[in-house]
């Protein structure tokens, strides 16, 4: 790890003011420090977001659940609120990693990197999110841009993210076994703007599948999902699986995310 | 044992070892060598592998992120037996107890396997994708 100055303040005004020279915030870290002692990143200056109490809390409004962005994936799992409004949600965040992780890890930290194995991206696109920062909301379609990039300018501060509350939704993944990343993670909601589908792991960045979204538009079962035969262009084909393969476990893991969705 | 065909994933459901290894001195010991053994060996089965860049020979499968070794997860809670037959060879009566479990482990998997899919290969790792393919006759 290479050296850096650290700052620790305690307000997001404060910290957008910290954020100067090459510069990054620190979240959870779960990425972030990895990174660092591998040599893969380094920053002269690292602005630590963990004292900003307004950047952590869960609200669920009336078709809405907003979520600071310094929650961690462990306080969204185990929110009573969250659990009972968007269980998907609290599913989704359950199934992060591993207990050390969740315990770290946070919903603003996850999005702003964009891993595109990460399972958050899928939930924001799939449900049609908010994204809310210190400069403006952006919505969730505009956000995730490509290979761990999005539409965050330098130095701009994700807040919170608000998350429409669909009649339905489940998000099944199938685990990359080494790392427990998702190989093909599939967040299917039925929205007020109809059936979304969204796929993580199996491309640069997640995506919508139309495809399937169309077959459960007409016919909202597992079966009209696992019968949709998803194109392998354009997938990621890698030491884990192939893009063939990856296409096939899209519609399987849909029709299963369709099937935990209709069960509750 | 149970395979997904749609995913191809396998788990093993049961797994029952019964091994001679003559006089046991210390049967927690001896079995917890049995089970290190048996975790080995079904890693080697179903998970770990290294796989070089053909071009490079770069070790693409470098960390824990990559290079799946079995956890305690993948695993069922194993059934270990023994008979004793003491060896003639020492005073004791004993034989060696460490390489047992990881030389059964993996034939028996891929046995089951193959009796499972049908097939009469499979090389190890027995990956999801391997297996979907032979399940699926997906070339």
């Amino acid at each position: 790890m290479y050296t850096f100055d650290y700052q620790r303040p305690a307000s997001t005004a404060a910290a957008a003011a910290a954020f100067q020279g090459e510069a990054r915030y620190l979240a959870g870290g779960q990425s972030l420090v990895q990174a660092m002692k591998l040599r893969l990143s380094s920053s002269e200056r690292l602005v630590d977001l963990g004292g900003i109490a307004e950047l952590k809390g869960i609200t669920v409004a009336p078709g809405q659940v907003t979520i600071g962005a310094m929650s961690t994936h462990a306080a969204v799992a185990n929110s009573a609120e969250v659990r009972k409004a968007l269980p998907a949600l609290a599913e989704l965040a359950g199934g992060i990693g591993d207990p050390m992780v969740r315990n770290m890890g946070t919903l603003g930290g996850s999005i702003a990197n964009a891993d595109p194995a990460a399972d958050y991206p899928a939930a924001v696109l799939a449900l049609g999110a908010t994204v809310i920062t210190n400069q403006r909301r952006i919505a969730g379609e505009a956000f995730f841009t490509g290979l761990y990039e999005t539409a965050l300018k330098p130095g701009e501060l994700i807040t919170a993210v608000s998350f429409p509350v669909p009649a339905k939704a489940a998000y099944i993944k199938y685990k990359q076994p080494a790392s427990r990343f998702a190989l093909v993670g599939v967040f299917v909601a039925q929205t007020s703007g109809g059936v979304r589908v969204a796929v993580t792991g199996a491309a640069g960045s997640v995506f919508r599948c139309q495809p399937i979204e169309a077959a459960l538009a007409g016919s909202f079962t597992p079966e009209a999902a696992k019968a949709v035969k998803v194109g392998a262009d354009d997938l990621n084909t890698d030491l884990h699986a192939s893009a063939a393969y990856r296409a096939a476990m899209i519609s399987v893991m849909a029709s299963r995310a369709v099937a935990a969705a209709l069960a509750r | 044992m149970e395979v997904d065909p749609e995913t191809g994933r396998t788990t093993v459901e049961k797994f029952t070892a019964v091994d001679d290894f003559g006089n046991l001195v210390n049967p927690l010991i001896v079995a917890g060598q049995v089970h290190g053994g048996l975790a080995q060996g079904l890693g080697q089965a179903m998970l770990e592998g290294c796989v070089y860049d053909s071009r490079s020979g770069q070790l693409l499968t470098g960390s824990s992120m990559d290079y799946t070794m079995p956890r305690a997860d993948d695993l069922p809670n194993f059934v270990v037996d023994h008979t004793v037959t003491p060896c003639t060879h020492n005073p004791l009566g004993v034989k060696g107890c460490g390489e047992a479990g990881a030389i059964g482990s993996p034939p028996a998997f891929i046995n089951a396997l193959t009796d499972a899919l049908g097939v009469k290969d499979m090389p190890m790792p027995a990956t999801a994708e391997r297996v979907w393919r032979a399940a699926n006759n997906v070339a």
